[in-house]
């Protein structure tokens, strides 16, 4: 039985269907990076699991509990907003005490003033004032409990939304791009800490990002989502080696990985100047296919030697690496690849090269984006 | 220095901006120095701005001896506060229905207070006067607020403002565990305070000043505001004496005036803001 | 498998899913007719309910005291076209207006121009000009009474020094118009240097500096290249309201002159307000309030159409 589950969620605005048929399962504890370009569904998906929203269709669980119907309130989700949603107007410490008062007040006791007369009222803020502490000490966030977020910079803020999100003890964590609105530098040492804040609470983790590095680095397993739809869902090193499907193999990455269109000839080989990328594509001869290489997957040989030819059209020089565009002779293909400083200090725009591609690197996929099998184990990069 | 390099473009235009500051500001001199005159001095000698013989606290107890003035401002204040409270209170649930709910009537209501914006209180008079009539409320502070406690225009400002404001501030309200009452008095109205403001200075304005509808309802000084006590004073003072009169006036004058220059960066923001959506 | 299917499908055909949708958003809805519902209750009260009713009163001939009327068509309409007293009204209220709107709009703007260029002062001069909107009129109405009075009055005697007779001001019919221009000038001046000076706030510098760059050398080539296009929105914002002001105008007629002498300062609203108020004929008063509502109307609909066409948007 999975912690918190999403079955078969859809939904459709008119005639586009933005959510199709999408299931997620989360065990327990366990963090889910739902990733994809924007507009590709995935807020409205964590919306759905929050309540905010609703499926035209599908079931939303907690705990094997239905609360498809309930209201969001009642679910015990937290929600971590892209904006950080803090209430203006209250103070870091109120900010994150709102859920408990909430819960744990009744409306009399909320009341200004006739509030302070309901007997046991006093223990009961006691006691959240107490929660509050802990959750901020544990964000390193003590000294700002009596500051609002207008006086807070970016990364405090994000700091406070956590624990406000954390201080209620949540069925589950969804969060909204929660880091998309930090600096560069801020954003990868927050990435860590959420990682940690989630493994010490072991609550289920609905994480959406269109970042897929982020996706990568955080996640137990990583959702890719498009145009609506769930295209493959799976550990992070899995999505990058093993694409079920050619956008995934192209969202996930950077730099893109190639791709090539091409057809089969005997034996199900594609063949590329000369070189046989790979053998065994089911099929008959002639089908049309599309070939992923990863860039760190091709090497840059001097030109001459067996491999494919090709033209080096531009270099960009990113400090521990270089990024090496090439045009393939003799045909419109291009292929972009990642070397090391000291293998291309010779190389400049414009010298002739030999491309030479790791056996076993070539993914392929049919015309309609799915992975094709290959018949037969490869044996080996062929030299021709 | 030549007396020529005085006249620069710049110098020119400091001159200009001051004689126009003159002009405009030239009633509330006289205003003040006619106060402080006697009967005689003012018929004699109207330049001299400074008076030989000081009758300000003659003319301001004429002004509160004759006219019940402190009852006028308590009638002002009263009447102002009640409008004010009530367009808020029904003003602002119904804009934040309009501008975060999904309501099938929101497009209806749209039109409805668009329409509104165009009728103005002299439009709706003789109808609202003839039911206050028949239903005997003349005289009374309820006929003096009740047209007003509907305000379309305030509709309109706060559902501009509340646009603006993040839905995913709703959201988390929602998902803390907030009723749509609740998100309205925790998170809308506290704020809103800008919007509020705003509003408070255009409402207040327009009816402390309101002459038109006053004049229609009331007849008698009890409920009287200050605009119609003023006209009330004028004609019992056939309105030749006029040191008790501008004591008067400034008596009236002062409270609006006073609330603007204490909180003028306020106040213009908020004619700023109501003036250019309105 | 059937089975489950149909315990999930419900009663109403529907999913599960679905109808949670159905019901979160009956609930949003009816939250929301429960937050809108006094606003809608007041705005069908005191606003559509009574301008219906002045409709309908326009068709009769109620008078106020007297309890029975008759429908009597268009004959209210009639007889205004007729009435020598409203045809003075729309010709005064028109002559007053067409001097108070261009007059504030104009010297809002340049008041306006002048306190943005100009450093020194400027907090003093935004408070000088604006102290009028805040202002009780009937109360400064009566300071002008003083300011204006033929005899003993400050005007005539400044103007006597210089040699010149001045008018009897609000007492003599060929200048009380004026008058009360002056004075609806010198009130509304204030309101709309406010809103310009919002305007030109909002006019981004590098406008300027392109404008310069790209040839405008004098301030007034400037102010033809970027000043008065962007301020379009404004400038026609500020123009209907003022003409609406400018057209209802009432509480200095009211003050100074109600309406005299000899009917020369009888305007708009000081005409409804007798007709409806003071001799308590309520039909004819409504058929007169169609017309200034009509007025209204139209100066609107003329703005959106403006608005649609002209006004260049940054």
């Amino acid at each position: 039985m999975s912690a918190f589950s999403l079955k078969n969620i859809s939904k459709s605005y008119g005639p586009s269907r933005i959510l199709d048929d999408i299931t997620i399962e989360a065990g327990e504890g366990e963090f889910i990076a739902l990733v994809g370009p924007s507009g590709c569904g995935k807020s409205t998906l964590l919306r759905i699991a929050a309540g905010l929203d609703h499926g035209d269709d599908g079931s939303v669980s907690m705990g094997g509990r239905d609360i498809t119907a309930e209201h969001p309130a009642d679910r015990n989700v937290a929600m971590v907003f892209q904006s950080y949603a803090l209430y203006p107007h209250l103070t870091a410490a109120q900010n994150i005490a709102v859920p408990l008062t909430m819960r744990n007040l009744s409306a009399l006791e909320r009341m200004p003033f006739v509030g302070r007369l309901i007997p046991g009222r006093a223990e009961r803020q006691v006691a959240i004032r107490q929660q509050v502490a802990t959750t901020a000490a544990s964000l390193r966030i003590d000294h700002l409990l009596d500051r609002k977020p207008g006086h807070m910079s970016g990364g405090q803020r994000q700091r406070v939304a956590l624990a406000r999100a954390l201080v209620r003890q949540p069925g589950v964590f969804l969060m909204d791009e929660p880091l998309s609105n930090l600096d560069a530098n801020l954003r990868v040492h927050t990435r860590a800490e959420i990682v940690e804040l989630h493994r010490r609470a072991g609550v289920p983790t609905l994480y959406v990002t269109h970042d897929q590095a982020e996706a990568l680095s955080m996640a137990d397993r990583v959702a890719v989502m498009m145009g609506g739809k769930l295209l493959q869902i799976d550990e992070p090193s899995r999505i990058y080696d093993d694409p079920r499907h050619i956008e995934v193999a192209q969202f996930i990455g950077s730099p893109r990985i190639n791709v090539l269109d091409a057809v089969t000839s005997e034996n199900g080989a594609v063949v590329l100047g000369g070189n046989v990328l790979v053998e065994g594509v089911a099929g008959p001869v002639g089908t049309p296919v599309q070939i992923a290489i990863r860039p760190e997957r091709i090497k840059l040989r001097p030109a001459g030697g067996g491999g494919i030819p090709a033209i080096v059209s531009r270099l960009e020089f990113l400090g521990s690496e270089v990024i090496v565009f090439t045009r393939i002779d003799g045909s419109d293909g291009s292929f972009t690849m990642k070397a090391a400083p000291q293998d291309v200090a010779h190389v400049a725009a414009g010298m002739p090269v030999t491309l030479e591609v790791d056996p076993g690197a070539c993914l392929v996929f049919g015309k309609d984006g799915l992975r094709v099998p290959l018949r037969t184990p490869i044996k080996q990069m062929a030299h021709v | 220095m030549s007396l020529l390099s005085l006249i620069s473009p710049r110098n020119l235009r400091l001159a200009l901006l001051s004689l126009g500051a003159l002009v405009f500001l030239a009633p509330y001199i006289w205003m003040l120095s006619t106060a402080a005159k006697s009967r005689e001095e003012i018929f004699s000698s109207s330049l001299s701005l400074w008076p030989h013989h000081w009758a300000l606290w003659e003319n301001l107890g004429k002004a509160f001896s004759r006219v019940p003035m402190l009852q006028l401002l308590f009638n002002g204040v009263f009447v102002c506060a009640l409008i004010f409270f009530v367009q808020v209170v029904i003003a602002i649930p119904c804009a934040y229905a309009m501008a975060k709910l999904k309501f099938r009537a929101a497009q209806t209501m749209m039109t409805l207070v668009m329409l509104g914006l165009l009728v103005p209180i002299h439009a709706t008079a003789l109808p609202i006067y003839v039911a206050l009539n028949k239903t005997g409320m003349l005289n009374s502070y309820f006929a003096l607020s009740a047209p007003f406690f509907i305000s379309v225009f305030g509709i309109f400002l706060f559902l501009q403002f509340f646009r603006a404001m993040p839905d995913d501030l709703i959201s988390a309200a929602r998902l803390d565990g907030m009723s749509e009452a609740a998100i309205v008095s925790r998170v809308i109205v506290p704020n809103a305070w800008p919007a509020v403001t705003a509003f408070a200075i255009f409402s207040v304005v327009a009816h402390w000043n309101d002459l038109f509808w006053p004049l229609i309802v009331v007849t008698s000084t009890e409920r009287a505001t200050p605009p119609l006590g003023l006209l009330f004073f004028r004609a019992a003072e056939a309105g030749d004496d006029y040191g008790a009169l501008m004591a008067a006036t400034l008596v009236v004058t002062l409270p609006l005036v006073a609330a603007f220059l204490a909180a003028q960066r306020r106040f213009i923001e908020g004619i700023t803001l109501t003036g250019l959506k309105g | 498998m059937s089975e489950i299917a149909a315990v999930i499908t419900g009663p109403s055909g529907q999913s599960p899913a679905r109808q949670a949708a159905a019901r979160a958003a009956k609930r949003e809805e009816r939250v929301a007719w429960q937050l809108a519902a006094p606003a809608i209750m007041l705005i069908l009260l005191l606003v559509l309910l009574p301008t219906l009713a002045v409709f309908v009163f326009s068709l009769t001939n109620y008078e106020l005291g007297y309890d029975d009327f008759q429908f009597i068509g268009f004959e209210n309409y009639a007889e205004l076209f007729g009435d020598r007293t409203f045809l003075i009204s729309l010709k005064n209220t028109t002559l007053y207006t067409a001097i108070v709107a261009p007059l504030s709009v104009l010297i809002g703007l340049g008041v306006a121009l002048l306190i943005e260029s100009e450093t020194r002062g400027r907090a003093f001069f935004r408070t000088a000009y604006f102290l009028p909107v805040a202002s009780l009129l009937v109360a400064m109405a009566t300071v002008f009474q003083y300011l204006l009075h033929p005899t003993i009055g400050p005007v005539n005697a400044i103007l006597s020094m210089l040699g010149i007779a001045g008018p009897n001001w609000l007492g003599s019919s060929s200048t009380v118009l004026i008058s009360l221009a002056i004075i609806g000038v010198w009130q509304s001046v204030g309101f709309n240097m406010v809103l310009f000076l919002a305007g030109l706030t909002a006019i981004p510098r590098e406008l300027y500096a392109a404008a310069q760059v790209d040839g405008a050398k004098s301030s007034w080539e400037r102010f033809r290249l970027v000043t008065w296009p962007m301020l379009g929105p404004t400038t026609l914002f500020v123009t209907t309201i003022s003409i609406i002001n400018a057209v209802k105008v009432f509480e200095t007629v009211k003050t100074l002159t109600e309406g005299g002498p000899n009917k020369s300062s009888e305007v708009l609203l000081w005409t409804i307000y007798q007709e409806g108020f003071v001799y308590l004929r309520v039909g004819y008063a409504s058929a007169m309030t169609v017309i200034f509502l009509a007025v209204l109307i139209v100066l609107m609909i003329l703005q959106y159409r403006v608005v649609d066409r002209k006004v260049h948007y940054a």
